[in-house]
């Protein structure tokens, strides 16, 4: 109204205006201006909000809506693809007690879906002053369901994930184990405690890698083999544990890695169920360090070969004791006069070995030791493993070095055995053991082809005519050494007189080695016989004949010649004579 | 016109109302759908998840092994053993094509561009096919012709594995049967010469029963 009856007022005054505009009215053109701008400026402002809104990428504000159980573990996977470790989505169940409209009712039906729940014991929960309760978990996906189904409000689902272990026993003490760490509405972060799950934890956890598996370098097929076998054993020969390890010679993956007794992993031990070596946590292919014995006359007699001090067919008395300070060294059986280099190894004489490693001497014995990895942890992929230290003697006499260079005073587990057995096979450059596909590039080259190529006939000298007969798996060409060490006794006074630890290492084929395999029973007995026999010859190499014979087919290796071809050669003559 | 361009306006103006309305409802339907398919992704996602740890799990070793044990007296497996790698160079070649007589007449009569009618049905015994199915599937296909002749034979021949039904095949189409044939079962000996004995009896038939095969050699397991 008043804006009409003011228009002809400044219709006519603008003339007057035109002349006196900034002496007249000076404070009108400040507010005008001031308009002008706020509107400018608001304009300006929607203006470039829509212009962005243009530009910008269509983008859905509800992607993060969706509470799944992120980010997710990786999984763990053997070399062929086959699940070892996944997850599984789980839920739990919680509440705000403060937002719930019907406790009592939502007690009641609560108590319909878990029925090891009671409804006393819900109400309580459900009406606790707290702004926040646990009400369950984890709970089933039926459950949850059943829950959303109430339509009750003030219950909430916080999505977790479970790890689950499909393989069950056979790759056991590989995985490894995790623990719930940091419990979440979201998610529960699973946390590696043993094993792969644990040395690999960081990786396992990175959100970017969570896509793609770990592949390990074990057969699942090969292990589950390796573990019957061992079990058989281990029942046959009442032994109170057992490992067994086939490693690839040139990369180190290591195909399978048993250890008895072992455990689901789905329901893993805790550290009190054992200590040491009786939890069935306890790995002994890694963390058991044992005096294997014999076997390391192999190293020995590797050691000379490398060093030029021998040749295979050097002859070297064994027929009298080496006496050294106060103590004597002796065959445990009557020997030749002398022996070859080559039949030492065979007929696993003591003293042979022993006057080899005193011409080796401790210096170049230790240098070869600590080259192939003897007195460090095994540097595998296990968190176990870096804590397996091998026990040396604290002062490395001249008796050390002799005793050593037979396989006692110096502990070491059976993967550092395969390790050096592996090293010795693939032409002389170290082998790293891995757990993981693809293995490690061959090392520093501590012996030469030669030494290599030499070891291998003796080793398979060792198994056509000596004590590893049993395991001359036709075809395989299978190459090797046995051990029989005697146990230290518990109160570190001597060696136990009936427990020993039984291995045998093997190499197959020897003509072109392709796997080491290294067996080791714990205190076996065969007492099928009159008398009970605990040697190796008897004990461990028949478990190894029999991994060899289960294992290396699986592995795709051929045998060579021999029986087989034989046997199939007479199917055409029957169908031509028809 | 002042009034019709006013009332086209408000018109325009109400019909872009219903318009915008209308649009705003679709989206937000389509929204709560985009919710619901992720809904559901997620949830199928979790389910391929479930289901794949549980098919690893069934077919963990110990469990196969445990099922082979159960059912040893159907399958017969026994561990795989070094014995079992064969050689191409021992597969056992097939006898020499025999020629039928009236399958070369018919040939002949064909080639000349006589009227050969097409071959009857075959029928398959269900309860032999069963049977055989237990077997492993690997050996033969039972199949019976009700009429026999070349045609038939030809028919029978892709279904029915092993040396010992390969009469009436074209002769250079055998090597490659005999091969696929006896890689499946290379120590095959005795059996397979007996069943070839048999075949060799009824061939000459002009209704030929394909006899049962015997089932998987005794000496595989």
């Amino acid at each position: 109204m008043t804006d009409i009856a003011a228009t002809p007022q400044r219709r006519q005054a603008s003339p007057k205006n035109r002349t006196g505009r900034a002496t007249a009215r000076p404070r009108d053109d400040w507010r005008l201006m001031l308009i002008v701008a706020v509107f400018m400026l608001c304009y300006g402002a929607v203006a470039v909000r829509m212009g962005a809104m243009a530009i910008s990428e269509p983008e859905e504000p509800r992607l993060a809506g969706y509470g799944g159980a992120e980010p997710v573990r990786g999984e763990i996977v053997d070399r062929n693809g086959a699940l070892i470790a996944a997850n599984l989505p789980a839920w739990s169940l919680y509440a705000h007690p403060a937002e719930l409209k019907d406790p009592l009712a939502t007690a009641q039906e609560l108590a319909g879906i878990f029925p090891d729940m009671s409804e006393a014991e819900l109400v309580r929960l459900l009406t606790s002053r707290n702004d926040f309760v646990w009400v369950r978990r984890p709970i089933t996906p039926r459950q949850k369901a059943a829950v959303q189904d109430l339509g009750r409000p003030g219950l909430f689902f916080g999505a977790r994930d479970m790890r689950f272990y499909p393989a069950g026993q056979a790759a056991a003490h590989i995985v490894g184990g995790v623990r719930a760490q940091s419990e979440g509405v979201r998610h529960a972060e699973l946390v590696g405690s043993g094993g792969i799950e644990r040395y690999f934890d960081e990786r396992l956890r990175d959100p970017a890698r969570a896509g793609d598996a770990l592949r390990l370098s074990i057969d699942l097929g090969a292990q589950q083999a390796m573990r019957e076998v061992l079990s058989a054993e281990v029942s046959r020969l009442g032994a109170k544990g057992a490992t067994g390890i086939i490693m690839n010679v040139r990369t180190g993956e290591i195909v399978t890695m048993v250890s008895l007794p072992d455990f689901d992993p789905n329901a893993r031990p805790s550290a009190a169920d054992g200590k040491g070596a009786a939890n069935p946590r306890f790995n002994r292919a890694v963390q058991g360090v044992y005096e294997l014995g014999s076997v390391f006359k192999v190293l020995t007699a590797a050691m000379a070969l490398e060093l030029g001090i021998v040749t295979p067919e050097t002859m070297v008395e064994t027929g009298s004791a080496v006496v050294i300070g106060r103590n004597a060294i002796r065959d445990m059986h009557r020997m030749p006069e002398t022996l070859s280099v080559t039949d030492i190894v065979v007929r696993s004489s003591n003293t042979g070995t022993t006057r080899l490693a005193l011409k080796i001497g401790a210096e170049r014995m230790r240098g070869f030791l600590d080259r192939l990895g003897m007195f460090d942890p095994v540097p595998v992929e296990i968190s176990e493993a870096a804590r397996a230290r091998p026990l040396k003697p604290p002062r490395w006499s001249e008796i050390s070095t002799a005793t050593i260079s037979f396989g006692h005073g110096l502990s070491v587990s059976p993967l550092h055995l395969s390790a050096a057995f592996a090293t010795l096979a693939n032409g002389g450059q170290k082998v790293v053991p891995s757990l993981i596909r693809g293995g490690n590039q061959p090392g520093e080259r501590i012996f030469s082809e030669r030494t290599s190529r030499e070891m291998m006939a003796i080793l398979r000298e060792v198994v056509s005519r000596g004590t590893g007969r049993r395991t001359n798996v036709e075809g395989y060409e299978v190459g090797g050494k046995t051990g029989t060490a005697d146990k230290p006794r518990q109160d570190g006074r001597g060696y136990e007189k009936d427990k020993v630890i039984a291995t045998f290492a093997a190499v197959f084929p020897t003509s072109a080695p392709a796997y080491v395999a290294v067996i080791s029973l714990d205190e076996p007995v065969d007492r099928s016989g009159p008398r009970p026999i605990r040697e190796a010859s008897r004990t461990a190499v028949p478990a190894t004949a029999e991994a060899i014979r289960r294992i290396a087919p699986l592995l795709g290796l051929r045998p060579k010649g021999g029986r087989v071809a034989a046997e199939l050669k007479v199917a055409p003559v029957s169908v031509a004579s028809n | 016109m002042k009034r019709l361009l006013a009332a086209l306006s408000v018109l325009a103006v109400v019909a872009i109302a219903a318009w915008t309305y209308d649009i705003n409802y679709r989206t937000k339907n389509a929204l709560r759908e985009v919710d619901r398919l992720r809904a559901e992704i997620a949830m199928r996602h979790e389910e391929q998840q479930v289901l794949r740890v549980e098919w690893a799990y069934l077919n963990r070793p110990d469990r196969l092994k445990r099922l082979v044990e159960m059912n040893n007296d159907r399958l017969g497996l026994v561990p795989i053993g070094p014995e079992r790698f064969g050689d191409v160079a021992s597969v056992p070649f097939p006898p020499p094509p025999e020629v039928d007589p009236l399958e070369a007449a018919l040939a002949a009569a064909t080639a000349a561009g006589a009227f050969i009618p097409t071959p009857a049905k075959t029928s398959i015994d269900p309860a032999a096919a069963a049977a055989e199915r237990l077997d492993g599937g690997v050996a033969f296909f039972p199949v019976r012709l009700a009429a026999g002749g070349p045609a038939d034979a030809a028919l029978a021949l892709p279904a029915a594995v092993g040396p010992a039904a390969n009469h009436g095949a074209a002769p250079d189409a055998e090597p490659a049967l005999a091969l696929a044939s006896a890689e499946v079962e290379a120590p095959q000996t005795q059996e397979s010469g007996n069943a070839a004995a048999q075949t060799d009896a009824v061939s000459g038939a002009v209704v030929a029963a394909v006899p049962m095969p015997p089932r998987r050699p005794e000496a595989l397991r």
